[in-house]
């Protein structure tokens, strides 16, 4: 070496400008270190994978459920969603049914019995998912209640006891069939006054009105083919994957409710769609129906309860997400900022004396900034990537346990959660939330690594000892 | 043989400060570490700043070696007033012109010894490979060509400061400037890094400027600059301790005391304790 030449060179009064390396150059010196500062920096990453898996779980769960929601009705396994929605809904009871009653004006049978309308109300009162009121009688009232647009006041379903005497007034079967066809759901308990010898014209033509499909039949011809199950995968609807799931008995009303609860039977009933809404029929016998065990075996048993569930399960089908979702979906990304903001700047301050010594050696306040932001980025996508793989583990885990139907007559279990799985939605999810981890994180080294790089070599250095 | 070297050298100031004053601001008081210090270093000189712990020494280093500013006064490296020159200057001086040693090593934790000592020519804009075969042929200079790539960790303190040397000398700096080199090292190590220091000062003509209470530094040193209560208390050649050697008896140690005591003398301050034991 020619150390008299370097003297001189040194002798040169001369100041050059650092040179502004490339980004290849950056991404290089970056990687050199990246893989043993992840190992190192473990804290700071699991700050980034527990925010990330936090929102990936949280969007998980929602992708099922809103897969779950969407399921058709023509599906082979909708009645089981259904079901699973609807246990999801009343567990985290976020679903409120409320059901109006309409009775009798009260009990014939002595002062000492209450109505059927308060006797039904308390029954129904005792399951969460029901906010059962008894509506008023007085026709103008009653169509003033039904025809509400409050949620608050506006019943989902409409249950009528034993045919009332309002339902003489053609203006209030026609505000129930209104309430029907506009998505209500409408059941009815009680049928002797339609008897044939029965000489109610009024209320006869009232129940034409309700049920069109046994208009003009003037007496019943309940049978395998006319009588529905409810939409309860106990009852469900003819066949479920292939299997019977319920038997059906041959009926005719006449031999009334007791003769069937005699036969073994859960339940009779008739099942009719009208416009959005669906009409349930319990033709239940009892000419003192509140004095009737007619009336407390559908009420206490789980028909009425289930109708009343399947009438409102485009509520459940809506009722599982919504707010609920919205609100975690926001809390998640608030945890995500929070987490992630607070790595990155542990991340720089911990490295100040490192960003001092880098420069010392010639390394520009903008390199320092493109390094860390280059780092963070790429700290960043592996966080959030395990982050996204962990919450989805964790959500389809849940899902998993929670969605699953198992079949009645076979003891088979249904997987709901793996068999709608909505893959490529969770992908894009996956993908979304990696990409936030990856923004957020290169946002949050902005602030702490541009003003590590605009220290004093000194500064940065002491800020560390 | 000192001597000659700085005939050759005289008239080159290398580094050159004017009456540099820093006051450090901490909440509403303002404490002043420098009350005006004008120096020369010369190209070629091996020079120690001593001073007891607070005395300003650590605040001169950095204003020489351009890590902080000063309150007042000017800095040149050069002929140039640093004060003048932009980032990308700063930047520049700072990788070419100057090589820094530091107590505690600094080497970036995550690089191997040869990654750290190519960090540095990267900046200076040298490909992979150049930077490669200057680093190695660097580190067999400082011993360690076998361990280059080794983490910072797996090294021991003594062998950090050797990389940390080879570092310094990246890209063929005017000026080392060593703060405490061997403040975290045990004897038998730190006399290891002041001789290659000295070599490096030898073979390759740079110039170095430590701050140090390390009396072992003096022997080394062609000249001594001592700093007291934010002032120069006194400069003294190599030539001047020797004699001293002489009058106070053999040893080296007991000499450099000497001349310590001395110098504490003539500073302002008689009360405060001897700079020796601060170390």
């Amino acid at each position: 070496m020619a150390g008299q030449e370097r003297i001189v060179e040194r002798g040169k009064p001369k100041i050059g400008r650092q040179i502004v390396l490339p980004v290849g150059k950056s991404i290089e010196i970056a990687w050199k270190s990246i893989r043993i500062r992840l190992w190192r920096s473990l804290i700071t990453t699991s700050g980034i994978i527990l925010a990330i898996a936090f929102l990936s779980s949280v969007w998980t769960t929602g992708a099922i459920n809103s897969a779950l929601q969407k399921v058709p009705e023509d599906d082979p396994n909708y009645a089981a969603v259904i079901g699973v929605l609807q246990k999801q809904a009343i567990a985290q009871d976020s679903v409120v049914i409320r059901v109006g009653i309409l009775g009798t004006e009260a009990s014939t049978s002595g002062p000492s019995l209450a109505s059927p309308a308060v006797l039904a109300r308390d029954s129904l009162q005792e399951r969460q998912e029901f906010s059962p009121f008894v509506l008023p009688t007085r026709p103008n009232a009653f169509r003033q209640v039904l025809e509400s647009q409050e949620p608050d006041e506006k019943p989902d379903a409409l249950l009528v006891i034993s045919f009332p005497d309002s339902l003489a007034d053609p203006q209030v079967v026609a505000a129930i069939g209104a309430f029907v066809e506009k998505g209500g759901t409408l059941a009815l308990i009680g049928y002797e006054q339609l008897w044939p010898e029965a000489t109610d014209t009024a209320v006869a033509s009232a129940f034409d009105a309700l049920l069109p499909g046994t208009a003009g039949a003037g007496r019943l011809q309940a049978s395998a083919s006319t009588l529905k199950p409810s939409g309860h995968a106990a009852l469900a609807d003819v066949k479920w994957q292939d299997h019977p799931v319920a038997t059906y008995l041959k009926v005719t009303p006449r031999e009334g409710a007791e003769a069937l609860a005699r036969a073994g039977a859960e339940g009779i009933l008739w099942t009719e769609r009208r416009g959005q809404g669906t009409v349930f029929w319990y033709p239940a016998a009892g000419a003192q129906l509140s004095a009737s065990p007619a009336l407390d075996w559908v009420l206490k048993g789980r028909l009425l309860v289930n109708s009343l569930r399947w009438g409102a399960r485009e509520k459940f089908r809506a009722g599982v997400s919504a707010k609920r979702n919205l609100w975690l979906v926001s809390l998640s990304l608030l945890v995500c900022i929070v987490g992630i903001t607070n790595a990155m700047l542990m991340s720089v301050t911990e490295r100040f004396r490192e960003i001092g010594t880098m420069k010392c050696l010639g390394a520009l306040d903008s390199f320092i900034v493109r390094l860390f932001l280059i780092e963070s980025s790429f700290q960043g996508a592996a966080g959030s990537l395990v982050g996204a793989v962990l919450g989805l583990l964790l959500a389809f885990g849940r899902a998993l346990f929670f969605y699953r139907a198992t079949e009645p007559g076979t003891g088979h279990t249904y997987w709901l959660a793996v068999h709608y799985f909505p893959v490529w939605r969770v992908l894009l999810l996956m993908l979304v939330g990696v990409v936030v981890g990856v923004i957020l994180s290169v946002i949050a080294a902005i602030y702490p690594a541009y003003r590590a790089a605009r220290m004093e070599p000194v500064e940065a250095m002491r800020a560390e000892a | 043989m000192a001597a000659a070297k700085d005939t050759g050298t005289a008239q080159q100031a290398v580094v050159r400060t004017k009456d540099v004053k820093k006051v450090y601001t901490m909440g509403k008081v303002k404490v002043p570490a420098l009350k005006g210090i004008t120096l020369e270093v010369y190209s070629g000189e091996y020079i120690s700043i001593m001073g007891p712990s607070g005395s300003g020494k650590s605040t001169l280093f950095n204003m020489i070696g351009g890590l902080d500013k000063p309150t007042s006064g000017l800095v040149y490296i050069d002929e140039v007033d640093i004060a003048q020159l932009d980032a990308f200057e700063l930047a520049w001086l700072r990788c070419r012109k100057i090589g820094y040693i530091f107590q505690t090593f600094n080497l970036i934790p995550v690089m191997s010894a040869l990654e750290n000592v190519t960090l540095p020519m990267t900046f200076a804009g040298l490909t992979t490979d150049e930077a490669r075969d200057k680093g190695m042929e660097l580190l067999e200079k400082v011993g360690l060509a076998d361990r280059y790539s080794h983490k910072p960790f797996e090294l021991s303190g003594g062998q950090q400061q050797r990389v940390a040397i080879a570092r310094a000398m990246a890209n063929s700096p005017s000026i080392i400037l060593a703060d405490e080199p061997t403040g975290n090292l045990d004897l038998a190590t730190g006399k290891e890094i002041i001789t290659l220091l000295g070599e490096m000062n030898q073979n390759e003509h740079v110039t170095i400027i430590t701050a140090t209470h390390d009396i072992k530094m003096l022997s080394a040193s062609d000249r001594i600059v001592w700093i007291r209560d934010g002032r120069l208390a006194k400069i003294e050649r190599r030539e001047d301790i020797h004699i001293q050697v002489g009058t106070v008896g053999g040893d080296a140690e007991g000499g450099v005391e000497a001349s310590l005591r001395g110098a504490g003398d003539k500073g302002e301050d008689e009360q405060e304790g001897e700079p020796t034991e601060e170390g």
